[in-house]
């Protein structure tokens, strides 16, 4: 804020202090420049405010956008936002939309059809703040997985159930790494993880499959009485439900 | 400065016995331009007094004044120079303050604090008549000031209670207090300031301005503090008319906004964004309409006007980009200086017209008049006050030409009356007359000398002298007859022819004898007018010489001279200009530079809404299907 350089203030401030010295000379001057105290003119903002016209609202009509549309959009967008957190944002749901693409273009056969989804998770990846790390990195084995590169999407899995062991996907990242063990034929190392989902609850959708699964590491590695126990659990349920065993799905 | 300065005044008025009037007549002229606000002149004046030895009574108040005016035009060195040779004990301690504020005041403005904040130390007015503490308003507000860089709000608040609350320092200690305190994060404390200030009268524009500011941040304060009422009340109470209206009705909007009255926001910023006009506030609503709408009325509207706001960030971006390249062309910036360029001395209608034409033409240029005050903070200012000065040279110096022709045609007229006299000399043929004449009189002097001095004798050399045309063919005859009666005759034949000759040479004598006075008067009469003659053609002569010498030569020469002179000024002056229109031009592309950073967050965040909207409208789509 700059000085002030009014004159008029200069004045009486002068004045003031020559009035002792002046006396009658000083308090003329003073009275002269004195005047009344400056007051609003014209309406206030809220008179103005309450004047204003109202927004028309036309009925607007256009084609739902298309994915196509919707990626354009958050393509101009990604990579240009200050912000860590939005910028990651944009580009998780980029990825994600990259994916739905992926899927389609893996029904028509196309070649590496989750590349540009992978090559996108991967980028979200290095940025090591960003958040649902848990969650790319389950996309991530999740693309691979469907591609068949079977040793890097259990890469990713290590790293989801390693440093996100809380996550929502940890159960599934688990179930997903036991069932790669077991068509290795490693089944104690299966084994152990269809026991973790067995041991998080029947709330999971894979708890069943999982007992089912541990039943037969249990009965591959010839601990019978155990593996039974595991078949009793899943037959238990299937016959309270009346319903079929279902090794769930990726 | 002016205040202590005219405490000197005051002094002088009061103290100062009186002194002779040369001196005190000067001073009074010093103190007339000082108080016309004409430092320069002051300075001036001050320096022209010194050479002359009119100091005056007191000449270390003058060397002070001198200092002072110094420093009021920015030569440093010269007000420091002065203050040095002031010696120390020849200063009151008074003085000493006085010269303490100075400098106190200069190191403040240069934002070397530790300085001021010893100098300030040096000044203590002690107490007045009635006993009470004097205090200078500029020396507690830069006290105040002291105490806010180091967060002293205490300090600060006290050295801004002993200005008077009807000096501008009040209003600007308090404001500053304020914004200080609410950069610290103390909330509670800028509410304080900023409230004092709101209730305070204000008796000056200045104040007055400061005032809706001080409103404006009370109720920025208040919203951040989630009091939406209290900060709607401030808003709605500020006044439309000012320059802070469409901030205060931006933050209404705002306000509407987090309330949830979104048509009452959206009403707002349909306003602020109606037409061209480009505000950080106008800018602000092109975004803030949408985002109502999205909450108001269909994602698809909101969509529309999210597109529409985008077209008009990114045409803005595109002007404002041509600007910013613009800005170092001289012509542009000059142009936009124009606007500040000083008024005629007699401006009329036409030019009064003129004037608001290229303010509207600039005002369209930049879509707004920020641009205004980027231009209008202190060193800037006197960045422009020195582009006027060179301005008004330059257009002086533009003005030369036509006198320096007006010059031009003096010279070649003088060429021509000096070719014409020099033809004169020769078509006259002056000198030859002159030199004929000059003869003439030579032979009259010699004559008028004879017929003077010479005793009349019957001799043929006295009489040839005198003798007309006939006489003296009459005397040659004589003589010839003589020497014929002398070679041919003797006796008393020939003293008689020779009686006779001398008879008749003796008329002739007589004859002579008795013209004398005559023919000396005609003589007399021939040498004035040939005296005359020879002394007009002198005369013709001299001022001949005379045109040739000084007038000719001199004025060819003068102009000449002048001319370079002139010519290596305007060289000078245009250096300067340019010099000064880049400065001006830097500060002008920072303010680009800002709208332009500004509006590309507005364009982000309305690429963002796009994408988030579009988004949205794709997904309810889907889960339509």
């Amino acid at each position: 804020m700059r000085r002030p350089r009014s004159c008029s203030p200069w004045a009486r401030f002068l004045w003031e202090r020559a009035c002792p010295r002046f006396g009658a000379i000083g308090l003329l001057l003073l009275a002269a420049c004195s005047t009344a105290p400056l007051e609003i003119e014209g309406p206030r903002v809220a008179e103005t405010v309450a004047e204003l016209p109202e927004v028309p609202m036309p009925e607007v009509r256009m084609p739902p956008p298309t994915r196509a549309d919707v990626m354009t959009a958050y393509r101009r967008i990604y990579g240009t936002v200050p912000d860590g957190d939005d910028n990651h944002a944009i580009g998780k749901r980029l990825a994600d939309l990259e994916m739905e693409v992926g899927t389609e273009r893996d029904i028509t056969g196309a070649t590496d059809p989750y590349r540009a989804a992978i090559d996108l998770y991967e980028e979200l990846l290095e940025d090591g703040d960003g958040e649902h790390r848990d969650e790319i990195l389950y996309q991530l084995a999740r693309a691979h997985d469907v591609i068949g590169d079977g040793a890097t999407a259990q890469r990713y899995l290590d790293r989801l159930i390693l440093e996100h062991p809380d996550s929502a996907y940890a159960v599934e990242a688990h179930f997903r790494r036991a069932e790669m063990a077991f068509s290795a034929e490693r089944y104690r190392a299966a084994a152990d993880d269809y026991a973790y989902v067995v041991d998080h609850g029947l709330e999971s959708v894979y708890w069943r499959n999982a007992n089912y699964m541990l039943g037969w590491c249990r009965f591959k590695e010839g601990d019978l009485d155990r593996s039974l126990e595991s078949f009793f659990v899943v037959a238990g349920g299937i016959f309270d439900e009346g319903e079929a065993p279902d090794r769930g799905t990726v | 400065m002016k205040a202590l300065f005219c405490d000197w005044l005051i002094s002088c008025a009061v103290a100062v016995t009186p002194v002779t009037p040369l001196p005190d007549l000067y001073y009074g002229t010093v103190l007339y331009s000082y108080y016309q606000d004409d430092t320069s002149q002051a300075l001036l004046d001050t320096l022209i007094a010194e050479r002359r030895g009119q100091l005056g009574e007191d000449p270390v108040r003058y060397q002070l004044a001198k200092g002072s005016f110094a420093f009021a035009e920015g030569m440093y060195t010269l007000a420091e120079e002065t203050f040095e040779g002031v010696a120390d004990s020849e200063m009151t301690p008074l003085d000493r303050m006085r010269l303490s504020f100075h400098l106190a005041r200069e190191h403040f403005r240069r934002g070397d604090w530790s300085k001021t904040e010893s100098l300030l130390a040096d000044i203590q007015l002690g107490e007045g008549w009635l006993g009470r503490e004097r205090y200078h308003p500029e020396v507690e507000f830069m006290r105040a000031e002291m105490s806010s860089r180091a967060g002293q709000w205490t300090a600060a608040r006290a050295a801004i209670d002993h200005i008077a609350p009807t000096t501008p320092f009040y209003a600007y200690g308090l404001f500053n207090l304020g914004v200080a305190q609410r950069a610290a994060g103390e909330m509670a404390a800028a509410e304080r300031s900023f409230a004092d200030l709101a209730n305070l009268d204000a008796y000056s524009t200045e104040v007055f301005d400061l005032k809706q500011r001080a409103l404006l941040a009370l109720a920025f304060i208040r919203r951040a503090q989630s009091e939406t009422v209290s900060a709607e009340e401030i808003l709605g109470a500020l006044p439309s008319g000012t320059r802070y209206r469409d901030l205060a009705m931006s933050s209404y909007g705002g306000l509407a906004m987090e309330t949830g009255d979104y048509k009452l926001a959206a009403r707002v910023w349909l306003t602020l964004s109606e037409g061209d006009y480009w505000t950080q506030s106008s800018a602000a609503a092109r975004l803030a309409l949408p985002m109502s709408l999205e909450q108001m009325a269909s994602r698809e509207l909101a969509l529309t006007q999210y597109r529409v706001a985008e077209a008009r960030y990114e045409a803005r971006l595109g002007k404002l980009a041509t600007m910013e390249s613009q800005v170092d062309q001289p012509g542009w910036m000059g142009g936009l200086l124009e606007v500040f360029a000083a008024p005629p001395a007699a401006a009329d209608g036409a030019e009064s017209a003129r004037r608001e034409r290229l303010m509207n033409r600039w005002r369209e240029t930049f879509g707004h008049t920020d641009w205004l005050e980027w231009l209008a903070t202190e060193d800037i200012h006197e960045l422009l006050l020195q582009w006027r000065e060179l301005k008004d040279i330059d257009a002086w110096l533009g003005d030369l030409p036509a006198e320096l022709a007006t010059f031009d045609e003096l010279a070649n007229e003088q060429k021509r009356r000096s070719a014409a006299a020099r033809e004169l000399i020769t078509a006259e043929g002056l000198r030859e007359r002159r030199a004929v004449i000059a003869s003439q009189l030579d032979a009259l002097l010699t004559s008028i000398d004879a017929l003077r001095t010479a005793t009349p004798t019957r001799t043929i050399d006295w009489m040839s002298k005198l003798a007309d045309r006939e006489q003296a063919a009459r005397l040659a005859d004589l003589a010839a007859k003589r020497a014929l009666i002398e070679n041919h005759m003797q006796g008393a034949e020939l003293q008689r022819y020779l009686a006779r000759i001398d008879r008749l040479e003796g008329l002739v004598f007589w004859a002579l004898v008795e013209s004398r006075l005559d023919k000396l008067r005609a003589l007399d009469k021939s040498q004035r007018a040939a005296q005359a003659a020879l002394a007009e053609i002198d005369d013709s002569l001299a001022r001949i010489a005379v045109a040739e010498r000084e007038y000719v030569a001199g004025v060819e020469t003068d102009f000449l001279a002048f001319q370079a002179r002139a010519d290596d000024i305007a060289r000078m002056v245009a250096d300067a200009l340019h010099d000064r229109e880049s400065r001006l031009a830097e500060h002008v592309r920072r303010g680009i530079r800002r709208e332009i950073a500004q509006l590309e967050r507005h364009l982000l965040m309305t690429r963002m809404a796009i994408a988030r909207t579009t988004d949205q409208l794709a997904l309810a789509a889907e889960e339509g299907e």
